[in-house]
């Protein structure tokens, strides 16, 4: 019969559909607890504490009790210890009784001791597990991790937003990095010897907590080993070729105690390796492309040889700030964080091979020229100063 | 077995044949007696006692008998219903000239003086219509239709005059149709003005209009319309077909035909349409469609009924054709909004809360937060809600309506909320998908249970169910015939012709051809080109 038939079928299809459904949770919003920053620090006894902030989704309904501001009784921080990362997530539900819910994190921090001690061990539990998502954002913070969580928003009503969106607008200054899990993973996954993340303060000046970005992390492999000033974090930027836009500041030509500003419109650098009579040289060029944004001179910047005395002073400016990062990197921590390892085997494969055992020592020895040409291709609305 | 029979049955309709008077007379009621007479007798006395005993005493069948011409042998009785018939036109029309100006007429001395029936048809009684008949039930048929049926001695067969005069309502804009460019015109339950409406819509002699008449015990005038020369003549042959195949005691509205002759009686989706504006009916003749008009129902059935007729109005085809584009996106979002959106929600909230923004994510949760059930039950409550404050507006009497929107929006909307029964997103989501559904009204039933069926797959699989439920609706859809027509076309099987009227309205001059699967008959329209301004 063609009819019974095509209704087993229309069965069969529907059941087999029930056991294909693979890994599924169905659980209403109410029982999750959605958490916003994770923080990681070395616990007391050795091991790793775990904490989180969550959105506390009940407030509405306990309002006006106590004197806290409403922003402050939006969240709530937890944390727990464990002997690894998931001894202590899964501790956390001993605390909290809700689920907690990982998807809608959004950065992980890691304290300044934990980061010392190598944070790849750390990292894989958000690799494996499915919950958590890969473009979280990796940060650092010079003291405990879990005092960044006390943070309050200042304009956002969550301060996971307000971070998210200072991360996504790094490239307005270019004086902080903004890396997320994934790069973070690639860049160790390819025998990188160094990765810079963003480092995340409290912000000294205010008294009701607030977060700030100043500068970057550097980190050999794993392990946490200084700190890059913001001028130095664009200098680090200039190198990868990561800068999009930003404020460059210098004294006015003529008046020496009044400053220029300019702003980076377009960047690009190249880098190019050489080896001659085994002496390893890089040259990194950078094409910038900037507009007169201010000065405070009273002197007429509109004309060309102005211009070109402007174009002489940024380029200087610029290779300032990309020697102080090169120096740095190649003096102090005689890491190579800049990635001219993957440059050089890329153009000399046959040579890495050698070079490749004792990078560390052969990195801090090579020579670096910076070429740096610019452009300015505009003045703005005013042609001179009144 | 029951096939069998019902074939059986089937074949001794056939020689019926599209013609009505002779379809009902091989139908005689099971309840009368066997011994029935037939036939009018050459004798007036046992006519009307025949007739008398067949309305058995209905207090508005009038006999009114009377002399023909002062001649006390010439015995007449004109028998019509009281309501029915025009009483002036009557007396003046029929009974004036048989009994006064029938003495004096010389012409009729001159004539044969035997045939006086025919003397009466030709020559007597000025009314426009008139009809023979010798067999009792066409008699007893024309009466019952508002005719006046004159009965002479010594004839052995009845004259039928058209007289009808009953009470009907005016035509007036439909409340269900209603246009803001385009004709306020609606059908309204007179058959015959109805006709005459699509008429002067489409003076054209190649638009025939089929009568039947369908139920047994009512005997419903049904009559269908198309364009000769544009319409598919097999389609003509299974409309025909279909509706002599009904067998049913009564028609009282439209509906019951839908019901009786749409292809896939089980499926949740119409494939047949209906509209109330001669205007539309016209289109769709036009297109090489069929419309099928009851008597006693200002709707008329229109087929084959597909699914994008649900998407267009006839509002389109008046205005110009930018912002119909944009309006028919907007039904076709409208379509999507009722079908899914609480669906979506369901299975966002319960499975994958990590596909939303964080702060939206947060804010539904912040409403979610005290509420007893699961996300499915409160949007089922609230949905059905919904649907009785809907059907509460359309029984109730109109002085009320205000008591309904009080109770519907401020109690069941603000007070559910903060008493924390249901969270404020589902009654967003419920308010939005139950005005999203009235953008499509003619998919009005089944929308709501499309959507409840989606809910129930989002609530158990989440957006796998989704997909799921979906899959088995589009499969139910493309496997969907109306009178042999696939009901996507043309979007499955695509004729990118007829697109042009589907997601976009091309302007008038571009419409050149008719819709493929219907119109393949004579598929040119019409051979407009680009209107400009003549280069001298």
């Amino acid at each position: 019969m063609q009819k019974g038939k095509r209704v087993i079928y229309l069965f069969l299809i529907l059941g087999i559909s029930w056991l294909i459904t693979g890994c599924w949770d169905r659980k209403e919003l109410e029982g999750r607890a959605i958490v916003t920053l994770i923080a990681l620090d070395k616990g007391e006894n050795n091991d790793i504490k775990f904490s989180v902030r969550v959105v506390r989704t009940s407030d509405s309904q306990e309002s006006g009790t106590g004197g806290s501001s409403g922003s402050e009784r939006a969240s709530v921080i937890m944390s727990s210890t464990g002997d690894t990362v998931f001894d202590a997530i899964r501790n956390l539900v001993l605390k909290s009784g809700r689920k907690l819910y990982y998807p809608h994190n959004t950065a992980i921090i890691f304290g300044n001791e934990i980061a010392r001690e190598g944070i790849l061990p750390i990292l894989d539990v958000f690799n494996r597990d499915a919950e958590m998502h890969p473009l979280t954002w990796v940060l650092v913070t010079p003291g405990e991790a879990a005092d960044i969580l006390e943070a309050q928003p200042t304009l956002e009503s969550l301060s996971a937003k307000q971070l998210d969106m200072m991360l996504n607008d790094f490239g307005a200054t270019s004086k902080t990095v903004a890396t997320n899990l994934l790069d973070t993973m690639k860049q160790l996954a390819y025998d990188s010897p160094g990765v810079v993340l963003s480092n995340i303060e409290l912000d000294p000046n205010n008294p009701r907590k607030a977060l700030l970005l100043n500068g970057a992390a550097v980190f050999q492999r794993d392990k946490l080993i200084g700190r890059l000033d913001p001028l130095e974090t664009r200098g680090y930027l200039w190198s990868q070729g990561k800068v999009e836009s930003g404020v460059i500041t210098f004294p006015c030509p003529g008046e020496e105690n009044k400053k220029v500003s300019m702003e980076i419109k377009r960047a690009n650098r190249k880098i190019e390796s050489d080896i001659s009579d085994g002496q390893l040289k890089f040259t990194i060029t950078i094409n910038v492309e900037s507009r007169l944004a201010e000065q405070a001179c009273l002197t007429d910047l509109g004309n060309p040889e102005k211009l070109m005395e402007l174009k002489k002073s940024q380029c200087e400016v610029i290779e300032k700030e990309i020697r102080s990062i090169v120096d740095k990197a190649q003096e102090k921590y005689s890491t190579d964080i800049l990635g001219f390892g993957t440059e050089l085997s890329r153009k000399f494969p046959q040579e890495w091979q050698n070079i490749k055992e004792n990078w560390a020592e052969e990195f801090p020895k090579a020579e670096v020229d910076i070429v740096v040409n610019s452009k300015i291709f505009d003045i703005g609305l005013i042609k001179q100063p009144l | 077995m029951l096939k069998n029979l019902k074939k059986l049955r089937d074949l001794k309709k056939t020689p019926a044949n599209g013609q009505p008077k002779t379809e009902n007379d091989s139908r005689p009621s099971s309840n009368e007696p066997e011994t029935e007479v037939n036939k009018l007798t050459s004798l007036l006395t046992s006519n009307l006692t025949v007739l008398k005993e067949r309305f058995r005493g209905s207090v508005d069948i009038v006999f009114r008998e009377f002399k023909v011409g002062f001649d006390p042998n010439k015995s007449a009785a004109l028998i019509y219903i009281d309501g029915l018939v025009k009483a002036e036109s009557i007396n003046a029309t029929i009974l004036k000239p048989l009994m006064f100006d029938f003495a004096r007429e010389k012409l009729w001395q001159e004539l044969n003086q035997h045939n006086l029936l025919m003397f009466i048809r030709d020559y007597a009684v000025p009314n426009n219509r008139v009809q023979e008949f010798s067999q009792l039930q066409d008699v007893i048929d024309s009466i019952l239709r508002g005719n006046v049926a004159l009965l002479l001695d010594s004839f052995n067969s009845a004259l039928i005059f058209d007289s009808k005069g009953f009470e009907g309502r005016a035509i007036i804009e439909p409340a269900t149709e209603s246009v803001v460019r385009g004709p306020r015109e609606g059908f309204n339950e007179r058959l015959g003005i109805n006709l005459s409406l699509l008429r002067r819509k489409i003076t054209n002699e190649n638009l025939i209009l089929e009568q039947l008449n369908l139920g047994t015990r009512t005997r419903t005038t049904v009559c269908f319309a198309y364009l000769k020369g544009v319409v598919n003549e097999k389609l003509v042959n299974e409309v025909r077909n279909r509706l002599q195949r009904i067998d049913i005691d009564g028609i009282l509205e439209s509906g019951y035909i839908e019901q009786l002759i749409e292809d896939a009686p089980v499926s949740i989706f119409p494939t047949v349409g209906n509209t109330e504006k001669p205007d539309i009916l016209a289109a769709k003749l036009l297109e090489g469609r069929i419309g099928i008009f009851v008597d006693g129902t200002p709707i008329a059935l229109t087929v084959p009924y597909l699914l994008v007729e649900a998407l267009q109005s006839s509002e389109d085809y008046y205005s110009r054709p930018y912002f119909v584009t944009i309006v028919r996106w907007l039904r076709i979002a409208s379509l999507i909004f009722a079908l899914y959106l609480p669906a979506l929600y369901i299975a966002i909230q319960s499975f994958h809360p990590d596909l939303i923004p964080t702060p939206l994510l947060v804010s539904m949760a912040k409403s979610r937060e005290g509420t007893p059930f699961p996300a499915y039950v409160e949007v089922f409550i609230m949905g059905m809600i919904f649907e009785i404050l809907r059907e509460a507006g359309v029984r109730m009497p109109r002085p009320i309506g205000q008591a309904v929107s009080i109770v519907g929006g401020l109690v069941i909307g603000e007070a559910a909320s903060k008493a924390n029964l249901v969270s404020e997103t589902v009654i967003i989501f419920v308010a939005l998908t139950g005005i999203a559904s009235f953008v499509i009204p003619s998919l009005g039933d089944v929308v709501p249970l499309s959507r409840l069926f989606l809910m129930t797959w989002a609530s158990l699989l989440g957006i796998f169910g989704l997909l799921m439920g979906s899959m088995v609706l589009f499969i139910h859809l493309t496997k969907l015939r109306s009178f042999g027509i696939p009901y996507l076309a043309p979007l499955a099987p695509a004729n990118l012709d007829d697109w042009q009227d589907v997601l976009v309205k091309a302007p008038a001059w571009t419409l050149n051809t008719r819709p493929r699967l219907l119109g393949a008959w004579n598929s040119i329209r019409g051979r407009s080109t680009r209107p400009s301004p003549k280069k001298k």
